[in-house]
């Protein structure tokens, strides 16, 4: 039988794992632990999430991007688009090569793009995790009229063939 | 008066535009390198817009822009122009939109300790009053004196202090753009709903304009450490930077320099310099012809092990900043680990050097195309388990032709990048049409040097660029970065934002034509 850890593959040396989006929150975060990893995130009431459902919903119980500026969550991933189309955003740490298009996957719900395959970032067990401490500020406002336009225009361009 | 301008201030003749020859020149490029060589063959006056427009308000920029879209006519945003990949390249039909009369603060949230200002704004004016007011942005570019707000959204850009701040992206809580169509649209930052500013983050002018952005603030730090470390090899220090990051070490400065790099710094043979090496070679005309000669002998030795040993080793630059004891508790944490792998302590001095020079880089650059010879940086990025094979694989494929150096100053706890500064001077042999001009046939070297470094740093596994952008330098090698259907998307993206295609068209995505390049150096005499 295949197990979660026989889906993953984990990269030490960059401390990033590969894994399928099908695969579970808990199911990936027990084969790190057995690793001597983990992925740093609240598993509360998501644990049974695939972790492409965990990305759609915007990775709830991941730490704010403002916390550890330095660092981030989805290094890469692979994603079907609305037309059936591959999206393919190779690992990195960053880049400045236009438009960042994990963004078409995280918090989308699926609208836009759906994730099969994410580099995560991972954590060994000891670690020391930065943290700054961020002033209360709202940061999931609404969506606006004009966003939800763009989302609209977005997902009829990504579905046309 | 060319006829679009005339069109655009009919329209509007509350709006300051012009159509004045030195305007159109001066608003003809970008600092991209390889023009350089153009202008320095007399080709001044190509790609000169038909002319520019200076709105002072978003409401402007929404007119302007339907205007735009109602006739058809192409509009290139332009911050301070600092950008070096061609990001700006006109011809005789588009307006070029220059933001900087649009600088104003809006609001400064101090409990939420967010500043949103308008994208026209200056660099260092901005973190010098966020300073006089306790703040501090953490953006701090090399181009800082010559970049603007709306710039480093458009170009993803990355300061000094990325280690600890992290790149522009990192720090946008809100952005207000002007799409294709002159709707204003407020973007938000969002986890659990879509999040469109890494979207136009980037996107280089070319799905919507940024007119403000909302970002956050950081108390200005009160105290900071300093160390400098050298290692025996430049691999060294750099496994010593991914032990830092990875322990939870977030320096404000990390910068490793390799041998030949650390032997300027340490010699201080850098005029007005320090070890913030980065744009050019710091020796004389005369020296650097004689190297350039020969790039490949050259690289090959001091790239070597023997390069090391006589060069004196790769130097680690590291400033930990923040509020008590805690910058002096992180250095000394992050001197007994590098301590463990070959680091021998340097006192603080090479901080503190570096410090004090730090946007020294930018002045550089004209000596050495003065002197006849050309110059440009590549910044590129992997994670850590790819970083060998990038820094081998550039590195060798930029040796051939040009002499090299390179330094990592932008680390993250999965991966790094690599700035590679190199110079080069005129082609000759096979390839070269006798004839050729040396300025045309400096173009052939520069052509031939970006063409196998970028195909080397795809093949190594790594991106193309991890914060100078894309621009028109490197659109021709997207479809292998990004993939069929990444360009796709892209392209999707842009029918989206920009249905007819009007903003800054040509740029980030690769054109029809496989040719990368126009030829520039070719002497043209100037005209009005």
């Amino acid at each position: 039988m295949t197990t979660t850890a026989d889906l993953i593959e984990i990269d030490p040396t960059s401390l990033l794992v590969s894994t399928p989006a099908s695969c579970t929150l808990d199911g990936v975060e027990t084969a790190l632990a057995a690793r001597g990893f983990t992925l740093g995130v609240a598993l509360v009431g998501n644990a049974s999430s695939a972790i492409g459902d965990w990305l759609a919903a915007g990775a709830p119980g991941a730490p704010s991007m403002f916390s550890d500026p330095a660092d981030h969550l989805v290094a890469g991933l692979v994603a079907t688009l609305p037309n059936g189309n591959k999206l393919e955003v190779r690992p990195g740490p960053r880049r400045a090569v236009g438009p960042d298009l994990t963004a078409l996957v995280l918090g989308t719900n699926h609208r836009l793009a759906t994730a099969t395959h994410a580099w995560l970032r991972i954590h060994r067990l000891d670690a020391r995790r930065p943290s700054m401490q961020l002033p209360e500020t709202e940061l999931d406002p609404p969506v606006n009229e004009g966003e939800a336009a763009l989302v609209d225009a977005i997902a009829r361009e990504l579905a046309r063939g | 008066m060319p006829e679009t301008l005339q069109s655009l201030a009919r329209a509007f003749p509350d709006v300051r535009t012009s159509d004045d020859a030195a305007d159109r020149v001066a608003y003809a490029r970008d600092l991209w390198p390889r023009h350089h060589l153009a202008v320095r063959a007399g080709n001044v006056g190509a790609h000169r817009p038909a002319g520019l427009v200076w709105p002072t308000s978003t409401d402007e920029v929404s007119r302007i822009v339907r205007w735009a879209h109602d006739t058809e006519t192409p509009v290139v945003p332009f911050g301070a122009g600092s950008g070096v990949c061609a990001g700006v390249l006109p011809h005789e039909q588009i307006i070029v939109m220059d933001l900087k009369r649009m600088s104003r603060w809006r609001s400064l949230d101090e409990r939420a300790r967010t500043l949103d200002v308008e994208a026209g704004q200056m660099g260092l004016p901005l973190e010098e009053d966020l300073n006089r007011r306790g703040y501090t942005l953490g953006h701090f570019p090399s181009s800082i004196l010559c970049s603007t707000v709306g710039g480093w959204v458009a170009a993803r850009s990355a300061g000094q202090c990325s280690g600890m701040y992290g790149k522009i992206e990192d720090m946008v809580v809100a952005l207000e753009c002007v799409t294709g169509t002159g709707a204003i649209v407020k973007l938000h930052h969002r986890t659990s709903g879509p999040n469109l500013i890494p979207l136009v983050t980037g996107s280089e002018g070319t799905l919507a304009i940024v007119t403000s952005a909302t970002l956050r603030l950081h108390p200005k730090p009160v105290a900071r450490a300093f160390a400098g470390f050298s290692f025996p090899t430049t691999e060294h220090g750099w496994e010593a930077m991914r032990a830092m990051f990875q322990a939870g070490l977030r320096p404000a400065v990390s910068r490793l320099y390799d041998p030949f790099d650390a032997m300027l710094a340490r010699r201080g043979s850098v005029k007005k310099g320090g070890a913030d090496s980065g744009g050019t070679p710091g020796l004389g005309a005369a020296a650097l012809r004689s190297i350039l000669r020969r790039p490949g002998a050259i690289n090959e030795l001091l790239d070597g092990a023997f390069g090391s040993k006589i060069l004196g080793g790769s130097l680690v630059v590291l400033i930990f900043e923040g509020e008590g004891e805690a910058p002096q508790r992180d250095m000394e944490q992050a001197r007994a680990l590098l301590e463990t792998m070959r680091a021998k302590y340097e006192g603080e001095g090479p901080a503190r050097k570096w410090l004090l020079h730090r946007y020294s880089v930018s002045y550089r650059q004209a000596p050495v195309f003065a002197a006849g010879l050309f110059s440009d940086t590549m910044e590129v990025a992997a994670p850590w388990s790819k970083l060998r094979a990038l820094y081998d694989g550039v590195r060798r494929a930029l040796g051939e032709h040009v002499f090299v150096m390179a330094h990592l100053s932008h680390a993250y706890p999965d991966g790094c990048c690599i700035y590679f500064s190199f110079a080069g001077t005129a082609a000759k042999g096979a390839g070269v049409a006798s004839g050729a001009g040396w300025d045309e046939r400096c173009e052939i070297t520069y052509d031939r040097a970006w063409k196998a470094a970028m195909a080397a740093a795809i093949e190594a596994g790594g991106t193309l660029a991890h914060h100078h952008g894309v621009g028109r330098s490197k659109a021709p090698r997207m479809a292998h970065e990004l993939g069929a259907g990444g360009v796709d998307t892209v392209r999707a993206l842009m029918r989206a934002f920009d249905p007819k295609g009007i903003l800054n068209p040509g740029n980030l995505l690769p054109p029809a034509s496989p040719e990368p390049y126009t030829d520039d150096a070719h002497p043209h005499a100037v005209s009005a």
